[in-house]
């Protein structure tokens, strides 16, 4: 980029601008004893910009800001206020030489310095952060608190912090026991697998506890075969063996799980093993894994099925299915499988929905438009074009509009045409469509033929459609052979 | 779907409800659904989805209504931290002969078996959490957008999604509106030839403000409305949801304009550049370099917020014209005939939604990834965060969309995360 080196160099001619000092930091910090809520929003505002100019990238002097910030942190005389911003800048911009005062008022009396200072360690990854949130966790005065430092730690990732994490699963108050176990999925690692792994398995710990464990060993594990396999064929809850199944489907055991889980009695179970398959287009694996004689595929099931056909291989098979499925009673598996056959194009997909044209049934007939809007298939315009030359009816005016969304060769004469011509229906279809798609061309023609009228209806109404039609365009010479025309 | 059962079963809320004696065997019985028990009592496919909207303010009432009437969900449940709005409208429903359970914890609407899927329109500070208890919990999401307050939480959300195997449609409609979508496959398919320079028009909030404190209303729950936001004094302005300021002014909630207007263009521009699994490179905020802010993609492609966009939402500009697109189907081509020419065969498709809601249930019932999935919510977020950023910062920001991370600037990198205030940990 041309636009960076300029940047940067302006960065570092400037860093002695932005040098930051103790004294400017006090000046801004008692700007927060003014009672004046927009003048103490400013002075946060300076504060920031002052710490995150004097911290940027190639300023020489941002460790001598940071030592100044944390100066004044330590004055008793700083405002309150001022401290819990400048905390919150050090979580930003906060080094090792940070710690020391973030623990101070971590450990203060002031119970609002005390959680901007938790959350100024937890975002430290230093080893005396950790060991001051460790320690605290013991001596901390409620669950409350407590969570908090678990919640710290495990955004830390620190497996320093594991057993004393642990410690806190067999406390009475459940809230903790939750926010410990969940603490440990998130820091994972061997020991905290071995750890959880061996909690599962002990006898006195109820079924929900034993699922919110697989829970954290799931997401502690990332994916270890081994760990999910086990979950996956133990596990009491639903939701939790689709979990292991995700996890194993994606693993080199897909085949084998994908097959297991798609005889499960379970519906959703029985979804996800489908898509899976469907996903990796296993189409061997899909007729191994299911028995339809006996359990017909349920609705879901079966769009699950269409929606996935224009990806399946080989493709005159998988047109071959959605052709089938165009007879089914539910409109949706129709709009699906006419979708699929839009996508998968050919000439059988096409011959199937060129006599969908005709069909009545609003999410049907817009299916078809759009599929045969898209559709490449041989035979496809020409068919289109003789169904526009064809008899009355919704199907001449589907292959109307979906004649215009293909801008077929010859398709503008034909809708100038039709719109003068005697079938309103088509009439009203060729003007929605050339309002679309009509040019210059088109348009001359029309006022040409609007001004030579001579039924007051039939000029009106080309005339309106005229003037819609220059107003889209926008050109000079549109606007003008709109103005021409004769006003009725 | 699932069964009518309103009972948590192994719930962590039913653990949490119930203390210590649900954690261990032989102190009380378990309660165990139909759900659990082999599923005996699951209704058929084509059921309707049991649906419950979290977070009801402003944003909110347009799908409660389609929760309420599409035909195809039902309304299970409402949650609030503002017990008056809940009261209101539970009213409301009674009043045209409907029921409705109300909720002011996230975390009990969530338990519940029996709904299937939720509405998040809380502000964004809370997107991240409340998705992930209910994808956690089983349940579809459908998240307003931006779909995170921070992009650690858009790969939380990601991985959640995967996790669980749960669907989530972000609320950036734009991508179900057929002239966006028109206008997005024009740029894509290269019909104005290499675009280098995108203009979109996001507008400004007023400047955050720190507002004088005010007792805090019986009715509202505030600790839980900020969340696991920094503790700030209540004031009535503070939380208020409006488009014209509110909380949505404040870097705390959002991203402010960036993460209003940003998360719908920015995603467009996104889908017509082809770049929904990538991002841009660059950020510069406004005042560094020029009166505008803007970010930059490798190749050079370079989308200005607040410039000359000729009246457009959006208005790309590439060598050989430009395409302009906003809502009301305001679409304009230049050339003028762009807008009417049909694809080729051989041109890129995107993806086709009449309607985002409606696409969301297809995908539900299908298990299949709806228009605005989760992965398309984090790249579009993360340019909305990252903008933000390099505002905050006042400098200019360079991403490595491969590996999603900062280039070369500490504190930068630490943004892409934030602290969150005890007791509300981000759930996995």
């Amino acid at each position: 980029m041309k636009i960076l080196p300029s940047l940067y160099i302006f960065l570092g001619l400037a860093s002695s601008l932005f040098a930051l000092d103790a004294a400017g930091l006090a000046g801004v910090a008692a700007k927060f004893s003014d009672p004046s809520g927009d003048a103490q929003y400013a002075a946060r505002a300076e504060l920031n910009r002052m710490i995150d100019q004097a911290t940027a990238p190639g300023v020489a002097e941002s460790a001598a800001a940071i030592a100044a910030v944390v100066e004044i942190l330590a004055k008793p005389e700083t405002p309150a206020e001022a401290k819990k911003y400048l905390l919150r800048a050090l979580a930003r911009v906060g080094s090792a030489e940070s710690v020391p005062a973030a623990i101070a008022l971590f450990q203060g009396p002031d119970a609002m310095l005390q959680e901007e200072a938790r959350q100024v360690l937890g975002s430290l990854n230093d080893p005396k952060a950790i060991a001051a949130l460790t320690e605290s966790i013991k001596s901390a005065s409620s669950p409350q608190e407590q969570i908090a430092l678990l919640d710290s730690l495990a955004h830390l990732r620190s497996t320093a912090a594991v057993p004393a994490i642990a410690a806190m699963i067999t406390k009475p108050d459940a809230a903790l026991a939750l926010a410990a176990i969940d603490a440990l999925g998130r820091i994972g690692g061997p020991e905290v697998i071995q750890g959880l792994g061996k909690l599962r398995s002990s006898t006195t710990l109820t079924e929900p506890i034993k699922l919110e464990i697989d829970r954290a060993l799931l997401f502690a594990a990332k994916g270890e075969d081994k760990v999910a396999r086990k979950i996956y064929q133990t596990t009491a809850s639903p939701e939790v063996k689709l979990q292991a199944f995700l996890v194993l489907s994606q693993a080199g055991s897909a085949a084998e799980i994908i097959r297991d889980a798609m005889k499960s009695n379970d519906a959703d179970l029985r979804l996800a093993a489908l898509k899976r398959g469907l996903e990796t287009n296993q189409a061997e694996l899909l007729q191994g894994g299911l028995d339809r004689s006996t359990d017909p595929f349920s609705s879901s099931e079966r769009l699950l099925i269409l929606n996935h056909l224009p990806s399946l291989q080989p493709a005159d098979a998988a047109a071959e299915i959605a052709i089938g499925a165009l007879k089914s009673e539910d409109a949706e598996q129709r709009a699906a499988a006419i979708s699929a056959l839009g996508l998968l194009g050919g000439k059988a997909a096409f011959d199937a929905l060129l006599p969908l044209l005709a069909e009545g049934e609003p999410t049907i007939s817009r299916a078809v438009s759009q599929a045969i809007a898209r559709i490449n298939a041989p035979g496809a315009d020409e068919s289109l074009l003789a169904a526009i030359q064809g008899p009355a009816g919704p199907a001449k005016q589907l292959a109307i509009k979906a004649a215009a969304s293909r801008s077929l060769p010859g398709v503008l004469p034909m809708l100038v045409n039709l719109i003068q011509g005697p079938e309103k229906d088509a009439a009203q279809e060729a003007m929605r469509s050339l309002y679309a798609i009509g040019g210059i061309d088109e348009l001359k023609t029309l006022c040409a033929a609007s001004q030579a009228a001579t039924d007051a209806q039939v000029r009106s109404s080309l005339g309106s459609f005229c003037k819609r039609l220059a107003s889209r365009l926008g050109t000079d010479e549109a606007k003008q052979l709109a103005e021409s025309l004769k006003a009725d | 779907m699932k069964p009518t059962d309103t009972t948590p079963a192994l719930s962590r809320r039913n653990i949490l409800k119930g203390g210590i004696a649900t954690l261990f065997c032989g102190s009380a019985p378990m309660i165990l659904s139909s759900r659990v028990l082999g599923r005996a009592g699951q209704t058929g496919p084509n059921s309707l989805i049991r649906m419950g909207v979290i977070g009801n303010g402003l944003i909110s009432e347009g799908h409660r209504g389609y929760a309420l009437t599409s035909g195809q969900t039902s309304l299970a449940a409402l949650c609030d931290v503002n017990r008056q709005v809940l009261e209101n409208l539970s009213g409301q429903i009674k009043a045209n002969g409907g029921s409705c359970d109300t909720y002011t914890d996230h975390r009990e609407l969530c338990a519940r078996t029996d709904i299937d899927a939720v509405f998040v329109t809380t502000p964004d500070h809370w997107h991240a959490a409340i998705s992930i208890d209910a994808m956690r919990n089983g349940k579809d999401v459908y998240v307003e957008k931006p779909m995170t307050l921070t992009i650690e939480e858009g790969k939380a959300m990601c991985a959640a999604a995967a996790r669980y195997g749960r669907i989530v449609q972000v609320g950036s409609q734009q991508r179900s509106n057929d002239s966006f979508r028109k206008a997005a496959e024009l740029v894509l398919n290269g019909y104005i030839g290499k675009v280098h320079t995108v203009v979109t028009q996001l507008g400004e909030f007023p400047p955050p403000t720190q507002f004088s404190a005010e007792p805090v209303p019986a009715h509202l729950d505030y600790d839980r409305w900020l969340g696991p936001a920094p503790w700030e004094p209540y004031n009535a302005e503070r939380v208020v949801g409006n488009y014209g300021g509110g909380w949505r002014r404040f870097w705390e909630y959002g991203s402010r304009k960036n993460g209003d207007w940003g998360a719908h263009h920015f995603d467009i521009i996104q889908w017509a550049l082809g770049m929904d699994e990538s991002g841009p490179t660059l950020f510069v905020p406004k005042g560094v370099d020029g009166d505008h802010q803007y970010h930059v993609y490798a190749d050079g492609t370079k989308v200005i917020r607040d410039g000359d966009s000729k009246g457009a939402m959006i208005r790309f500009i590439g060598e050989k014209g430009e395409v302009h697109v906003g809502r009301d189907d305001a679409f304009v081509t230049i050339p003028a005939e762009l807008k009417s020419m049909a694809l080729k065969s051989s041109d890129k498709r995107l993806y086709v939604s009449g309607d985002h809601r409606r696409d969301w249930l297809q995908a539900i019932r299908t298990r299949s990834q709806p228009i605005c999935h989760v992965g398309i919510g984090h790249r579009t977020g993360t340019i909305c965060q990252l903008s933000g950023i390099a505002e905050i910062l006042g400098r200019a920001v360079k991403w490595d969309p491969a590996t999603e991370q900062v280039v070369d600037d500490a504190v930068a990198t630490r943004m892409m995360d934030r602290p969150r205030r005890a007791p509300y940990a981000l759930p996995f």
